[in-house]
């Protein structure tokens, strides 16, 4: 590589999205990270030189002369022994996080890139997940792995009583998600946003289900796709459990995992092969026009906020 | 006014300046909290540079930093350095060892031709004694009794021949110079929560003595995937125990990738056999090429599905 290290490491800065796999701590998938691309970034950087002034003596054509030669000498301070490693540190910032059990797109800021997570954050992005579940059994933390604590059985369960429930549970859904939106139904606005299908709040909300559709229904095994919004992974493996009561029966989540995190999906997401330098510099380079978007849609949010705010003013002035 | 005392025919720039007199350029500070305002200085510590000791990594550990600077390279450290040349260790392996153990300089040479002499003793040949003190660079500070004691634990624990011990020792040294507790409760565990047989242990052992020393956790977690998920016998693990050494993140995703394909045969008698071993330690390329006959993308593409 012709580059040097620290022009590389300048140039560090931005989201990209990994592929989280399952049974892995979110935080050790940062550090590995930060480990595989500090050990490259150190292995680029070569020892330096330092330039001295040396006296050295020349035979002049008479005496002898002391005369002053620029020269090259490996300075021992500089040395890579003595000063330790050039790279000890790098900033990564994760975004939404992921627990141990689920897998999935999780997305990392780099260096400075770290500041678009805030702006992500503030977005309130939905994400859809791909969530496998199995029926006859309820354990204590919603997963396979957890301690059994109920048995039932599941033969009167159809696909038609089935989406019923998933039905339900959208339209429940649906209803406080108007609510939290905070704007007003019969306005032009909300018209405009529904179409697009950005209809969503802007604000801190309780986990929130977008929409929910069976994929594939083989009892006692069972594929969700759900678009949700402020959730956590144990929400949906909770989900599952309801259902599954829902249903007069019992169900446990086998697996969770996401397909998308806003705008960044499982297309650019990092493998645990990728997880190197070359790799994560393309990826930011190739994320780059989704977080200017970020960026962008961040902006327009904010704005949009302080003329509600300064609207509601108003209408409390006139009132 | 100013100018009147520059002017002072006393003080003249072009006046000469005694030797002693002088500004000193960089004056040695006499306290520290890094070697590195000594390198310059100090002889010994630039020969430990040249010879690839790693300073900043030395500094970290308390009183070394003193220790080291206290030392002189002619009358301390050349003496051990062609002692250590003796054994047989090898010049690029000098500098990692002392980096390793600095305080191998401080021990007495003829404590250190003593522990020599019982390996050879032990019949431990030379390229096996240059082998085991690079790779554990603290087996040497060991005095005769305890290393006696120590290669004596091996021998009746795992209830190996005399041959068979060296072998295992020189391959893993570092087994010697650790602690001894996390090696007797592993061979529990493999008796009694695994159920390995003796001679099966024997000879797990012998093949990766790795697993030995591996944490326990990650060997139940690996064992229990490995014997109940992947439904693989006893007698087949013991043949292949690098499966237990290996990532249990590696060992799933491929496990699962060839049950996708219809290539999870793992019993031997069964056409289209694939070996544990392969499983457990080819690189990904040529796993995918040779064992799952599908391309690397293929993998990647699989790997986002879990």
């Amino acid at each position: 590589m012709a580059h040097s290290a620290s022009s590389v490491f300048r140039t560090l800065h931005g989201l990209f999205c990994v592929y989280k796999p399952p049974g892995v701590i979110w935080n050790t998938v940062r550090d590995t990270l930060e480990m595989k691309l500090l050990k490259e970034l150190n292995a680029l950087h070569s020892s330096q030189q330092k330039i001295l002034f040396l006296p050295e003596s020349s035979e002049g054509c008479s005496r002898l002369e002391l005369t002053k030669v620029v020269t090259s000498v490996p300075s021992l301070v500089k040395h890579e022994l003595v000063k330790g490693p050039a790279f000890t540190f790098q900033n990564i910032g994760a975004g939404h996080r992921l627990d141990k059990m689920s897998s999935g797109v999780m997305v990392f800021g780099l260096g400075k890139g770290a500041k678009f997570l805030a702006a992500m954050d503030s977005n309130h992005y939905t994400r859809d997940y791909t969530v496998c579940g199995t029926f006859g059994k309820a354990t204590d933390d919603f997963s396979d792995t957890g301690k059994v604590i109920e048995k039932t059985t599941f033969d009167h369960i159809s696909r038609d009583k089935f989406e019923r429930v998933l039905a339900m549970i959208q339209g429940v859904n649906q209803k406080s998600l108007i609510m939290h939106s905070q704007v007003d139904l019969k306005s032009q606005e909300a018209y405009e946003l529904a179409v697009q299908g950005q209809l969503r709040p802007k604000v801190k909300s309780p986990p929130l289900i977008l929409a929910v559709h069976c994929l594939e229904f083989s009892p006692p095994d069972f594929t969700l796709e759900i678009r949700c919004m402020h959730e956590t992974q144990k929400y949906l493996r909770k989900l599952i459990h309801e259902i599954g009561l829902e249903l007069k029966s019992t169900a446990v989540c086998t697996k969770v995992r996401r397909t998308r995190d806003g705008p960044f999906t499982l297309d650019c997401a990092l493998t645990r092969s990728h997880w190197d330098l070359d790799s994560v510099a393309k990826a930011i380079k190739e994320c780059q026009p989704k977080y200017t978007e970020i960026l962008k849609e961040n902006m327009d949010m904010t704005r949009n906020s302080e003329e509600l705010a300064f609207g509601t003013d108003r209408r409390t002035q006139l009132s | 006014m100013l100018l009147e005392e520059l002017d002072d025919p006393l003080w003249s720039e072009l006046d000469v300046i005694p030797e002693d007199e002088g500004p000193q350029i960089a004056p040695i500070p006499p306290s520290s909290y890094t070697l590195k305002k000594y390198v310059d200085h100090s002889e010994t510590l630039q020969k430990l540079v040249m010879l690839g000791v790693d300073l900043s990594k030395l500094e970290k550990r308390p009183n070394v930093g003193t220790f080291l600077l206290k030392l002189d390279f002619e009358k301390d450290i050349q003496k051990i350095l062609f002692f250590l040349k003796d054994v047989g260790v090898e010049d690029n392996q000098l500098g990692p060892l002392l980096t390793k153990n600095p305080f191998i300089l401080s021990e007495d040479l003829d404590n250190l031709q003593k522990r020599v002499a019982y390996l050879r003793s032990r019949k431990f040949s030379q390229k096996a004694i240059a082998r085991m003190v690079s790779r554990a660079p603290y087996l040497l500070n060991f005095s005769v009794e305890r290393l006696d004691n120590r290669l004596g634990f091996f021998q009746k624990q795992l209830g190996l021949s005399a041959e068979n011990t060296r072998d295992i020792v020189t391959r893993l040294p570092r087994m010697v110079t650790g602690s001894l507790e996390p090696i007797k409760e592993n061979l529990k565990v493999f008796e009694l929560e695994f159920g390995f047989r003796k001679n099966e242990i024997q000879h797990l052992a012998l093949r990766v003595p790795k697993v030995l020393t591996a944490s326990k956790k990650r060997l139940t977690e690996t064992f229990d995937y490995v014997h109940n998920t992947m439904e693989i016998p006893h007698n087949i693990i013991a043949k292949f125990p690098q499966v237990l050494n290996s990532s249990l993140l590696k060992i799933k995703e491929r496990h699962m990738f060839l049950s996708l394909l219809g290539r999870a045969i793992y019993d031997p008698t069964q056409p289209n056999y694939v070996s544990l071993d392969k499983v457990a330690s080819m690189p990904d390329d040529i796993f995918c090429t040779e064992v799952a006959k599908a391309s690397v993308q293929d993998l990647d593409e699989f790997r986002k599905t879990l």
